[in-house]
């Protein structure tokens, strides 16, 4: 008996180093490959672009931001970090599961608790946080 | 109750924005309304710098809800989203360097 894995939106910021900007695509293309060999399906693409960093990582100053959000099971999640943990270009990655609802439910609890009545919002927003 | 052994409290860092933080007796009259929770449609994310440097002190940190007037709620998810970005180089940790 099989269970269906649930599938969610996930989403996955990586900085590769200023001078692999030039081959973007194929890193890319790379991981877009080891999330649909898990089963998903890549909802969205942003390339930033060069960005200037906030502080020094790997004694670059500068890095070559991309967002990648897809749908697919969480192995995918696993599968794709452990790919760009190897990857020489990648300095950085962050994945995030985007969730609607989160939060609104943080906002309506915490107005339960500090017992503000009369405004009731649903706030609906991304981002959960991740361990 | 005998102390055995003082220990030295190290002079607390009075950072040049502290507004009255550490003042006794400060009524709190602000009635300021959660940005977040006035404008529904406001999403408080990671990426969006533009918002979550309005939120942070010109040496970096977070600053204190009692400022802003942001809920408490909001102000977990700030605090998430503005740790996220520092962790991908979005945001400063500190904008000290020494």
């Amino acid at each position: 008996m099989e269970t269906k894995p649930t599938v969610a939106l996930y989403e996955t910021m990586f900085i590769l180093t200023p001078d692999r900007g030039g081959a973007v695509k194929e890193y890319i293309e790379r991981f877009k490959k080891v999330v649909e060999e898990q089963g998903g399906t890549v909802a969205h693409l942003e390339e930033w672009g060069l960005k200037d960093l906030a502080y020094r990582i790997g004694k670059q100053m500068k890095g070559y931001y991309t967002l990648l959000q897809y749908n697919s099971p969480a192995r995918a999640v696993d599968e794709l970090e452990r790919t760009m943990k190897l990857t020489d270009g990648v300095l950085r990655y962050l994945t995030v599961r985007v969730d609607e609802n989160a939060q609104a439910a943080a906002q309506t609890a915490s107005k339960k608790i500090s017992g503000e009545a009369g405004k009731n919002e649903e706030d609906a927003a991304k981002a959960e946080p991740q361990g | 109750m005998a102390q055995t052994g003082s220990y030295s409290r190290a002079p607390r860092e009075r950072s040049d924005e502290d507004k009255g933080g550490g003042g006794r007796r400060r009524p709190m009259m602000r009635r300021k309304v959660c940005r977040f929770c006035a404008d529904k449609e406001a999403r408080i994310d990671y990426k969006d710098i533009r918002i979550l440097t309005q939120f942070v002190t010109e040496r970096g940190k977070i600053t204190p809800s009692r400022i802003t007037g942001t809920c408490a709620g909001h102000q977990r998810l700030l605090t998430v989203a503005i740790k996220r970005a520092r962790s991908v180089a979005l945001l400063p940790f500190t904008t000290v360097k020494n």
